[in-house]
C-alpha cells in the first residue's frame, strides 16, 4: 500500500497511483486537520496531486526527492494560503 | 525477436480480448461509462505502444477506433450492432496483424489499404454523429488571464506566453545562456490535460515531470477548487506549465499522444528578458550540451529558489546513473559516456572532492575499454551512497538496474506505465510453456526412477541379505516419494488455468452466429473459474466451438418457432464447467428443439453408419451418441455454420486424445445437454488395476461404472453371448481372460464372478476378471516401436514395484469383440 492512514497523518510512499485519489480525498474530508507525510514518496498520480491541491493539507514531511518537493511546494503554495484565510 | 515487440504482441492480444469483451458488454448495457472507458483505454494503450514500431497502418487504425470511441463516450454517437460489427472487424484485423508481427515481424503487405479502408469507415461514423464538433480538452476550462487558444495543436508563432517571466531568474539566465550559445533551445509548454484523461490511463503529472530537458515546471488549477466534499478527484482540472531545454521536435514527440492538449512555444533568447551581459558562471555548472537532454544534468528540477546544492547533486547523480543504465546504441554510447563523465567531474568538484576529476577520468577510461557505462555508474552510485547514506542507497541501486540490452536504444515506455512500474517487484511470471513441459517430463521421470527404490530395497534384503540397508533405502524412498509427489503437485498447479480461457471467445461467437442466423440467443457461462490443465483447456476450445455452433444452428429454433412452441423467443445456451473429483465436466446445454433418436437412427442407417441388425437393438440413449460418428450430419442442408458432419467427430477425437469421454442427453422439444468429462490433468492418469490370469491390467477409471460380484447362475446366455441383468439393465459380458488369451479361472456353479462394469460411449459392458486391485495414479506412456501397433492397449506405466502395467484401450477392445 503506497498510502498508510494513521491517526492524524497520511503517509504516502513510493508511487501513489490513481486508485489512491479517492481514499485520500475521503480521509482528508474526515480529517480536516490531517497532515500528509511525503518523505518516501517518489511520485504522485496527477489525480492524487489534485486532491492534495484541492484539500491543501499541511505537509508534515516533504519528499526526499527534491524534484517532487519542488513541484508540491509550488502546487500547495496557493491553496495553503487560501485555506488558512 | 526484439523483447519489446514480443511484449507488445502479448499485451496487445490481451487488450484485444478485453476490448472484444467490452463491446459485447456494451451491447448488453449500452453506454456504460466504465466499459466505454475500458475500451477507450485499451485502444489508447495499443496505439501508444504501437508507436514504437514501424507499423503505421496498425497505429492509424487503432487511432481511428479510439477517436470514434471517444465520440461514443461523449454521447455523440450510439453504438448500434452494425457499428459494433465494424469494431469487431477492426479488432480481428489488428489481431491478424499481431499474428503476422509475431511470425514475420512485419505487417502483411495489404495492411496499408485495409487500414485506410477501415479507418475511413470509422471516421465516416464520426461525420454521422449529429452533434456539433467533438468537444476537445478545453470545454470547461476556466480561461485565465494569459489565455491562449486551447485548441491549437502546434507551437505558436506569436508572442511568448507571459508566464515564462515567472521562471526564477537563475534558470532564465541559464536558458538564455544555452540558447545564445547555440544549445538545444528552450520550449515553453502549456499542458492542459483532458478532463477525462485519468480514465484513459494518463498520468499528466508524470508526463509533465518526465518532459525531456525539463528545467522548470509548475502545476495550477484551471478553476477555483470546490470544497473537498464536492471535488471530483477523477476529473482533471490541472494545467501544467513547463520549460524544457530540448529541441522542440523532441518535446513534441514526448507529448505526441496529447498533442491536442498542449501548446508549445519555442522560446527565443530575447523572450527570457535577461539583460545582455547578465549571464554569468556559464561554464562552471554542467551545461545541457548532452544532446539527449533527458533528465538533463544540472537541471534544478522545478523547485523553490533555495535548492540545496546537496539535493541538486543527488538529483544530478541519480539522473546520470539512470542515463547510464539505459541501453544505448553503440554509436551514441561513447558520446553519452563522455558527457556523463563531464557532468560527474563537475559535480565532484562542486562537492569539494579534489581527487574527483581523476577518478572520473579513470572510470571513463575503463568504461571506454569495456564499452559499457558500468564503471561510471559504479562511481556515480558510490558518490550517491556517500551523500545519502548506505541504507537509502540500496533502494537507489535497485531502482536503476541496467535494463536488458535491447536492439538499439530502447524507447521510453509510455509514461503511465513507467510511473507505476518503477520500483515494483514482478509478482507474475510469464513462462514459455515448453519450460513447464520440460519440468513435467522431468517430474515424470523422477516418479518412475523413485518407483525403483522399493524394488532395490527388496533386492538388498533378499539377494544381498543386508536388512539394515534395505530399511535405510525404504526410509529414503519415503522422503523422496513425498518430495516427488509435492513436486508433481506443484508443477501441475502451475499448469492449471481457469477454463475461462476457453470460454472467452464464446460471447463473441454466439453474438456473431445468432446475428447471422437470425436467432436470438443468450449465452450463460457458469463455473469459468474451474481450473484444469493448460493443455486440456487449450484443446477444449476447438471442440467447444463445434458444440456451441451446433447448438445454435441445430438446437435453438428461430424466434417464431420458439414462440409457436410456447417458449420465450430468446434461446439460451449455457456453458458450464464443474469440477467433479479428478475430472472437469464441461457442459453445453441449450433449450432448443432437442434431438429425436428415431430420426438419428434413420439417418445413421441411410448413411450406412448403422447396420440393419444394430438398428433394431440400438437404444435411444445410444442413438444420441450417433452424432459423434464420423460422417454423420442431421442438417438437411450444409450451411457455412455447421452441418458438414465433421464437427462432432472432431469433438470426440479431441476428447479421446486427452483421455476424456463425452455424453449426450436430449429431450425432444426441451433441449440438449452435451457433457465432456475431461481429466483435470493429463500428466497423471488414474487407473484401476485388475488381475486376469496372473497378469495385471489397468482400466482407466473414468470408464468404470461399478464393480460387482455376480453369481454364476445369474449369467444369462443369449446365443453365443453372455449377459447379466443389473438393475433392470442388460449388460453384455466380456471375459477378458478369453478375449486376451490369458487364461485364468472361470468360476464354477455356485461361485461368483468379479465383473467390472465399464461405459464406453454410453454403452455398458461387463468385463469379467479374476480379481480387483486398488486404483493407482500412473504416468501413461504411449506404446512405442513395434508395440505401437497394438491398439488394444492405450499405453504402459511403471508400477511402484517395477512391473510394467498395460493399460487397456476399452474403445478398441469393444471394436474387436
Amino acid at each position: 500500500m503506497p498510502v498508510t492512514y494513521k491517526k492524524t497523518v497520511a503517509v504516502l510512499e513510493g508511487v501513489c497511483t490513481v486508485e489512491e485519489a479517492e481514499s485520500l480525498l475521503g480521509w482528508l474530508q474526515e480529517h480536516p486537520k490531517g497532515k500528509v507525510n511525503l518523505k518516501k514518496c517518489e511520485h504522485l498520480h496527477a489525480a492524487v496531486l489534485q486532491v492534495l491541491m484541492a484539500a491543501g493539507p499541511d505537509v508534515s514531511v516533504w519528499p526526499e526527492d527534491p524534484g517532487l518537493q519542488g513541484w508540491i511546494e509550488t502546487a500547495l503554495a496557493g491553496r495553503g494560503a487560501q485555506a488558512r484565510k | 525477436m526484439n523483447p519489446l515487440l514480443a511484449e507488445f504482441i502479448t499485451e496487445t492480444r490481451d487488450l484485444l480480448e478485453q476490448a472484444s469483451q467490452g463491446f459485447l458488454a456494451l451491447e448488453k448495457a449500452p453506454g456504460d461509462p466504465e466499459t466505454l472507458n475500458g475500451l477507450f483505454r485499451a485502444m489508447h494503450t495499443i496505439k501508444g505502444s504501437s508507436g514504437f514500431f514501424e507499423i503505421g497502418p496498425l497505429t492509424r487504425l487503432v487511432h481511428a477506433a479510439e477517436d470514434v470511441l471517444d465520440a461514443v463516450r461523449q454521447g455523440e454517437l450510439d453504438l448500434t450492432p452494425d457499428r459494433v460489427d465494424l469494431f469487431f472487424e477492426v479488432l480481428d484485423r489488428v489481431g491478424e496483424w499481431v499474428d503476422s508481427l509475431e511470425a514475420e515481424e512485419r505487417l502483411p503487405p495489404e495492411a496499408e489499404d485495409v487500414s485506410n479502408g477501415l479507418a475511413g469507415r470509422l471516421r465516416g461514423l464520426l461525420s454521422e454523429a449529429t452533434d456539433e464538433e467533438p468537444s476537445g480538452a478545453g470545454d470547461a476550462v476556466a480561461e485565465e488571464g494569459d489565455a491562449e487558444d486551447e485548441r491549437s495543436a502546434c507551437e505558436k508563432v506569436g508572442t511568448a506566453p507571459s508566464w515564462i517571466l515567472e521562471v526564477p531568474d537563475d534558470i532564465r539566465r541559464e536558458l538564455y545562456q544555452i540558447s545564445i550559445e547555440g544549445g538545444p533551445g528552450a520550449v515553453a509548454v502549456t499542458y492542459t490535460p483532458d478532463e477525462q484523461c485519468f480514465f484513459a490511463g494518463d498520468d499528466p503529472f508524470h508526463t509533465a515531470r518526465q518532459t525531456p530537458g525539463l528545467r522548470w515546471g509548475r502545476v495550477q488549477t484551471r478553476e477555483p477548487w470546490p470544497p473537498p466534499e464536492e471535488l471530483d478527484p477523477y476529473r482533471c482540472v490541472l494545467r501544467f506549465r513547463l520549460v524544457a531545454a530540448a529541441p522542440v521536435e523532441e518535446v513534441r514527440e514526448w507529448f505526441r499522444y496529447v498533442m491536442d492538449q498542449v501548446e508549445l512555444y519555442e522560446v527565443a533568447p530575447e523572450d527570457w528578458g535577461v539583460p545582455a551581459g547578465g549571464p554569468e558562471e556559464g561554464g562552471s555548472g554542467p551545461t545541457a550540451n548532452d544532446e539527449k537532454g533527458t533528465r538533463s544534468p544540472g537541471g534544478s528540477e522545478p523547485g523553490g529558489p533555495e535548492d540545496e546544492p546537496l539535493a541538486a547533486a543527488v538529483e544530478i547523480l541519480r539522473a546520470q546513473t539512470e542515463l547510464l543504465a539505459a541501453p544505448w546504441d553503440p554509436d551514441i554510447r561513447l558520446g553519452v559516456l563522455e558527457s556523463v563523465a563531464g557532468v560527474l567531474g563537475s559535480v565532484l568538484t562542486e562537492l569539494g572532492d579534489a581527487a574527483g576529476e581523476e577518478r572520473v577520468a579513470e572510470a571513463l577510461e575503463t568504461a571506454r575499454a569495456q564499452g559499457s557505462g558500468e564503471p561510471l555508474r559504479a562511481l556515480a552510485l558510490d558518490v550517491l551512497s556517500r551523500l545519502l547514506g548506505a541504507e537509502k542507497m540500496q533502494q537507489e541501486g535497485a531502482g536503476v538496474e541496467p535494463a536488458p540490452q535491447a536492439d538499439g536504444p530502447a524507447p521510453e515506455r509510455s509514461p503511465q506505465e513507467n510511473g507505476t512500474a518503477s520500483g515494483q517487484k514482478i509478482r507474475v511470471l510469464k513462462v514459455d510453456q515448453a519450460r513447464i513441459d520440460a519440468l513435467m517430463d522431468l517430474v515424470g521421470e523422477l516418479v518412475v526412477a523413485k518407483n525403483a527404490l522399493p524394488f532395490l530395497a527388496r533386492k538388498a534384503e533378499e539377494v544381498f541379505k543386508v536388512r539394515d540397508l534395505a530399511r535405510e533405502i525404504k526410509n529414503q524412498h519415503a522422503v523422496i516419494n513425498r518430495i516427488a509427489e509435492e513436486l508433481q503437485g506443484a508443477v501441475m498447479q502451475v499448469r492449471m488455468v481457469p477454463v475461462s480461457h476457453a470460454f472467452q471467445r464464446f460471447p463473441r461467437l454466439v453474438r456473431d452466429l445468432s446475428r447471422k442466423l437470425g436467432k436470438k440467443v443468450r449465452l450463460v457461462m457458469e463455473g469459468e473459474e474451474t481450473e484444469a490443465d493448460k493443455n486440456v483447456v487449450e484443446d477444449l476450445a476447438e471442440p467447444l466451438v463445434h458444440l456451441v455452433r451446433n447448438s445454435i444452428d441445430h438446437g435453438i429454433e428461430t424466434p417464431e418457432e420458439r414462440e409457436a412452441a410456447g417458449k420465450p423467443p430468446e434461446g439460451e445456451i449455457r456453458l458450464r464447467a464443474v469440477q467433479f473429483d479428478d475430472q472437469v465436466w464441461i457442459e453445453v446445454i441449450d433449450d432448443g428443439r432437442g434431438m429425436d433418436p428415431e430420426v438419428l437412427k434413420r439417418k445413421a442407417y441411410e448413411k450406412g453408419i448403422l447396420s440393419e441388425e444394430r438398428l433394431e437393438t440400438i437404444t435411444d440413449d445410444e442413438a444420441l451418441h450417433l452424432i459423434f460418428a464420423p460422417g454423420f450430419s442431421t442438417a438437411e442442408q450444409v450451411s457455412d455454420v455447421s452441418g458438414r458432419g465433421v464437427g462432432m467427430d472432431a469433438v470426440r477425437a479431441m476428447v479421446d486424445r486427452v483421455g476424456g469421454s463425452v455424453s449426450v442427453q436430449s429431450t425432444l422439444g426441451r433441449g440438449t445437454l452435451i457433457r465432456l468429462s475431461l481429466p483435470l490433468s493429463m500428466a497423471v492418469t488414474r487407473v484401476m488395476i485388475v488381475e486376469v490370469g496372473g497378469e495385471t491390467l489397468g482400466v482407466p477409471i473414468e470408464n468404470i461404472v461399478e464393480t460387482v460380484r455376480v453369481p454364476t447362475d445369474e449369467i444369462h446366455r443369449i446365443k453365443r453371448h453372455e449377459a447379466v441383468v443389473l438393475r433392470d439393465r442388460l449388460v453384455p459380458l466380456c471375459r477378458l481372460g478369453r478375449v486376451l488369451d490369458l487364461g485364468g479361472d472361470e468360476a464354477g456353479p455356485g461361485e461368483e464372478e468379479a465383473v467390472l462394469v465399464v461405459s464406453i460411449d454410453g454403452r455398458e459392458l461387463g468385463l469379467v476378471v479374476d480379481r480387483f486391485h486398488e486404483g493407482v495414479d500412473i504416468i501413461l506412456k504411449p506404446l512405442e516401436g513395434i508395440m505401437a501397433g497394438f491398439r488394444l492397449y492405450a499405453g504402459t506405466a511403471l508400477l511402484g514395484d517395477g512391473r510394467v502395467l498395460l493399460v487397456l484401450n476399452l474403445r478398441e477392445l469393444v471394436a474387436c469383440l
